[in-house]
């Protein structure tokens, strides 16, 4: 269940100094694999390997902008299901998309 | 610099609430039922005691509130009336007495925020009333005391420049107690006053007064005066200032030098002069400044000595005072506040081809002509023209000379027609039969030297409204003719003249790289007006102030002013003890993930990076300099920055907490107002009469940009339908970009909340200025009106505290939904499979269209459509047991 970053919402958590130190989902990720990557409008986040990550979903959680959203297996849910998520303080609200144009919604804890 | 390290637990100490209702003197209580308010409220959590008053700011409601306080034992107040701006004293003095910590003391606007603009709904004002209490009293359980943060300051300031403006900052910090370093970068004190023969109005010698403050400053044992010294380096915040000032080559020892001159009678270089303005000569090793400067030493100048090739003055001096080797030396002085008095220099005449200066030698400046009459000048006061020694008869001065001209300096200087006024004075004082003419546009002698200008009248100098045309030397004479229309009369002029002096204008001097390097707030034309309006002195960066010229063309007197206002200002942060305003920031460092968007955000630049043994780099904001905006404390992505009176978690509670609607039907809204500008045309509004509806709860916040986007995401997963972010203009943000940079925040999440099929309607920003009641009310009513037509919160829906009626049925069923406050009639019909359902009608409008968008499945139409409008659904399902099943 890897992330998928949109580029126009992400900002590359540009910052001061730039770098990849300061990028949330870089730095949340617990198995180091978000990186930022060049692009003409500047550095982006991007999950350098899909197969590798664990679904925990904490890049998506945690990205300042909301840019990172979660494609769901065809396991779990209809194949372009996407699954967002807004987080709040002590609680967060996915939203599950599909493709029919059915939307459920899971209120949470952080 | 003291850094803020300390995590800050929220001092959730047991607060003991004493609530008060005041009715205002029937103002709220003809609106809202105090008594019911009161026991809506008493049972809440914190409060020990609710009192209702007629009058609460009155001696009485006073004498009730301390009677109450002391007898149920609260240590925090809330009154329920009257907004927080108004009867301020009257509350800081009952904290005061009461021994309450001021910040304990809480103000729930249920005047102008509720009985007023909602006098004509008196059942949703009762409710709104109650939910603003509960949220004020959600933001009083988690608020911190009020305890002043002292930090050790510095009892030094630095002054730059030592201009009359310098002299006169020097002199007054030195007499309010602190040291000064007192910086000048040429070898001579003074500035432009030590080059002017007399000053206006009284016309006394300038070097009366130079000598009277420079002499003051010298005895003083707290100072120490550079002369040769400019700033290399700056560094720091208000209190603590780091500035590497670096000193010219000391060539001559100023420790031996006796005053004998034999330098300058052998140095072989000569340049011009730039004291006297080019007018003559001097040479490297020389003496400079006014002829009772108190500086006694000698001096040579790095720039154009010869150095080790030459010699010839290390040879001659008789104390063997010089040593051409020496180098620049640089020194690091630390001063709590930095005053810039840079000051001006003269317009380029040259520029202004016309009018033949440069070209014409009898063509001078107005700083020229200041020589010539000085009695320590080129011409040692006598009136005669100094390339050619004639004694000087006729004499023209051309006002606005490259000034109020778009090709040159388009604004006006102010002292440059009563200069002239004066220089008509000299003139006849000098040689009483000489005819002065001055060409002018306007005379701008303003204020009080009118007097001059009819005494420049009376004495016989000819006034002539015009810009002259032409210049051109008269070979016959030396001197110059002079050629243009006189508007007045009409007629053309043309006027043989011994000299011409041209009135050009005032240029600030070009600061150090190290202070360019700061970007402080410049006008067009490089002085630094600050906030031109209310706060002239701002900069950037607090603690540095400018003074004198080098704000904008004045007078000596209005030098004079702004650097007794500079030191006014500086005495803040200079001193032994330095208090940091209330509302300072906080990072909670373990929540902090280094993303340095504060870094990014905060518009005056206070946070830096703090790096530890192993190479981290934590991002701390520096205190003395944070101006308690909130904005990085908006703009953090985990919630780690915090401000200690009021923070986001206080924000996020008082978003969730109104757990009634105002009305049946009627969404919550939630309104942070910014308190500087927007939030006063709100109360305007009530007090103007005007009704808006009760749904709108408004939150005052320190600015729009202090707005956290988590308050709408936690306030929309709590229920609300619909939040306002008000924010001042953009260029009346008191915080520079506090209103964009909410703006900016409300757009990006509106692409969020479009992606998560979430209304963007729910969310808006809005600009509002102080006074624009009408803007607030349309875009209350237009804001309210847009939410009413949406269905419920999409998350209310989804923790349905459901009741359902009806029994059981198959296949196509109807229920009556009740989640919360919605409620509607739907028809349930099994999904492919069986296993779930689906609303394939809906009776309430609102919710309709909505939900045929986003739920319902492409059926066989015929199907649906008889489905829709049938009137024959079966009985009810049991809403609970599907809630079970899923």
């Amino acid at each position: 269940m890897p992330p998928v970053n949109n580029p126009e919402k992400c900002d590359g958590c540009a910052s001061v100094e730039g770098g990849e130190q300061n990028a949330l989902c870089v730095n949340v990720c617990p198995g180091d694999l978000m990186i930022l990557v060049d692009t003409p409008a500047g550095k982006r986040g991007q999950c350098r390997e899909l197969t590798d990550c664990a679904d925990c979903m904490t890049c998506v959680k945690y990205c300042p902008k909301q840019a990172l959203e979660t494609r769901l297996p065809y396991e779990i849910c209809a194949f372009g299901s996407r699954l967002l998520a807004l987080v709040g303080d002590e609680n967060i609200a996915w939203t599950l998309i599909s493709p029919d144009g059915r939307v459920d919604r899971l209120l949470g804890k952080i | 610099m003291i850094l803020s390290q300390e995590v800050r637990a929220l001092k959730e100490q047991e607060k003991k609430i004493a609530i008060f209702l005041c009715g205002c003197n029937g103002e709220v209580s003809k609106v809202i039922d105090l008594a019911a308010l009161k026991d809506a409220v008493k049972g809440k959590a914190g409060v020990v005691a609710t009192e209702i008053s007629d009058f609460a700011c009155g001696p009485e409601g006073m004498q009730q509130i301390e009677n109450t306080v002391k007898s149920s034992g609260a240590n925090a107040v809330l009154v329920a009336g009257c907004p927080i701006t108004v009867h301020t004293q009257a509350y800081k003095e009952l904290a005061k007495k009461l021994g309450i910590n001021p910040w304990y003391v809480f103000r729930a606007d249920i005047r102008e925020g509720c009985a007023l603009p909602h006098k004509d709904n008196k059942a949703a004002a009762q409710i709104k009333a109650k939910n603003l209490i509960a949220m004020e009293l959600a933001k009083a359980r988690l608020q911190a005391p009020y305890e002043p943060k002292l930090v050790p300051g510095v009892n030094h300031a630095l002054v730059i420049g030592s201009g009359v403006a310098g002299l006169a900052a020097a002199q007054d910090m030195l007499h309010a107690g602190a040291e000064v370093t007192l910086i000048e970068k040429n070898p001579y004190m003074g500035g432009r006053v030590a080059q002017l023969a007399r000053i206006f109005p009284m016309l006394c010698d300038s070097a009366c007064g130079l000598s009277f403050r420079i002499d003051k400053i010298k005895k003083d044992p707290r100072s120490r005066i550079l002369t040769g010294t400019q700033v290399a380096e700056i560094v720091g915040a208000p209190g603590a200032w780091d500035v590497t000032v670096e000193t010219q080559p000391q060539f001559i020892d100023p420790s031996r030098c006796i005053d004998c001159g034999k330098c300058t009678e052998v140095c072989p270089v000569e340049v011009d002069n730039e004291f006297n303005f080019g007018l003559d000569k001097r040479k490297a090793a020389y003496k400079q400044g006014y002829s009772c400067s108190q500086e006694p030493t000698y001096f040579i100048d790095p720039a154009v000595c010869k150095g080790e090739a030459c010699k010839k003055c290390v040879d001659v001096c008789p104390t063997k005072a010089i040593d051409l080797s020496r180098q620049p030396a640089r020194e690091v002085v630390k001063a709590g506040a930095v005053i810039n008095a840079t000051g001006w220099k003269p317009y380029d005449a040259a520029r202004i081809e016309r009018l033949g200066f440069g070209r014409i030698p009898a063509v001078v400046t107005n700083m020229q002509m200041e020589r010539i009459c000085a009695p320590d000048g080129p011409t040692n006061g006598r009136l005669v023209r100094p390339h050619d020694g004639k004694p000087i008869k006729t004499i023209g001065f051309v006002q606005c000379a490259g000034s109020r001209d778009e090709e040159h300096l388009p604004y006006c200087s102010t002292i440059c027609c009563t200069a002239t006024l004066k220089h008509t004075l000299y003139v006849k004082d000098k040689a009483p039969d000489a005819q002065p003419y001055v060409f002018f546009m306007e005379m701008r002698s303003i204020g009080e030297y009118e007097d001059m200008y009819r005494e420049a009248q009376r004495n016989g100098t000819v006034f002539i409204r015009s810009n002259p045309a032409e210049v051109r030397e008269d070979p016959a004479t030396g001197g110059v003719i002079v050629q243009g229309e006189d508007t007045g009369s009409g007629e053309r002029y043309e006027i043989p003249l011994d000299m011409l002096v041209l009135a050009t204008g005032m240029v600030p001097n070009e600061q150090p790289q190290a202070l360019q390097d700061l970007n402080l707030l410049t006008s067009d034309y490089n002085f630094f007006i600050g906030h031109k309006q209310c706060f002239p002195y701002e900069t950037y960066k607090g603690g540095l102030f400018m003074a004198g010229t080098c704000q904008e063309p004045m007078d000596m007197t209005n030098s004079v002013r702004s650097a007794d206002g500079a030191v006014g200002k500086s005495l803040a942060v200079v001193g032994r003890e330095i208090e940091i305003l209330p509302n300072w920031t906080q990072v909670e460092v373990n929540k902090c993930d280094q993303c340095e968007r504060c870094m990014e955000e905060c518009p005056f630049k206070v946070w830096y990076n703090e790096v530890d043994a192993s190479g981290k780099k934590q991002p701390m904001p520096n205190l003395l300099a944070c101006r308690q905006c909130g904005i990085c404390m908006g703009a953090c992505p985990k919630r780690a920055i915090r401000r200690t009176g009021y923070d986001v978690f206080q924000m996020i509670k008082m978003a969730i907490e109104p757990k009634e609607s105002v009305g049946e039907n009627e969404p919550t809204i939630m309104a942070f107002m910014c308190e500087n500008d927007a939030l006063r045309a709100a109360e305007q509004a009530a007090r103007m009469g005007k009704t808006y509806p009760a749904s709108v709860h408004i939150v005052p916040v320190p600015c729009a940009g202090s707005v956290n986007m988590v308050v709408a995401s936690e306030g929309f997963m709590a229920g609300l339908d619909g939040v306002i972010v008000v924010g001042c203009y953009d260029n009346e943000c008191h915080f520079l970009k506090g209103s964009a940079k909410a703006n900016e925040r409300v757009t990006t999440y509106h692409e969020t909340l479009r992606e998560m099929m979430i209304e963007t309607e729910r969310l808006k920003f809005i600009n509002l200025g102080i006074r624009e009641v009408d803007k607030f009310l349309d875009e209350i009513n237009a804001f309210v009106d847009a939410v009413r037509k949406l269905p419920p919160n999409p998350f209310k829906s989804s923790k349905p505290a459901a009741s359902a009626e009806g029994g059981v049925g198959a296949g196509k069923k109807k229920v009556r939904i009740k989640c919360q406050e919605a409620e509607a009639d739907v028809v349930l019909s099994p999904m492919k499979g069986g296993v779930d359902y689906e609303v394939i009608w809906i009776n309430d409008e609102r919710h309709r269209q909505w939900m045929i968008d986003t739920l319902i499945e492409p059926w066989d139409q015929t199907e649906r459509s008889a489905m829709l409008w049938s009137e024959e659904a079966e009985p009810v399902l049991d809403w609970s047991e599907w809630w079970e099943d899923h």
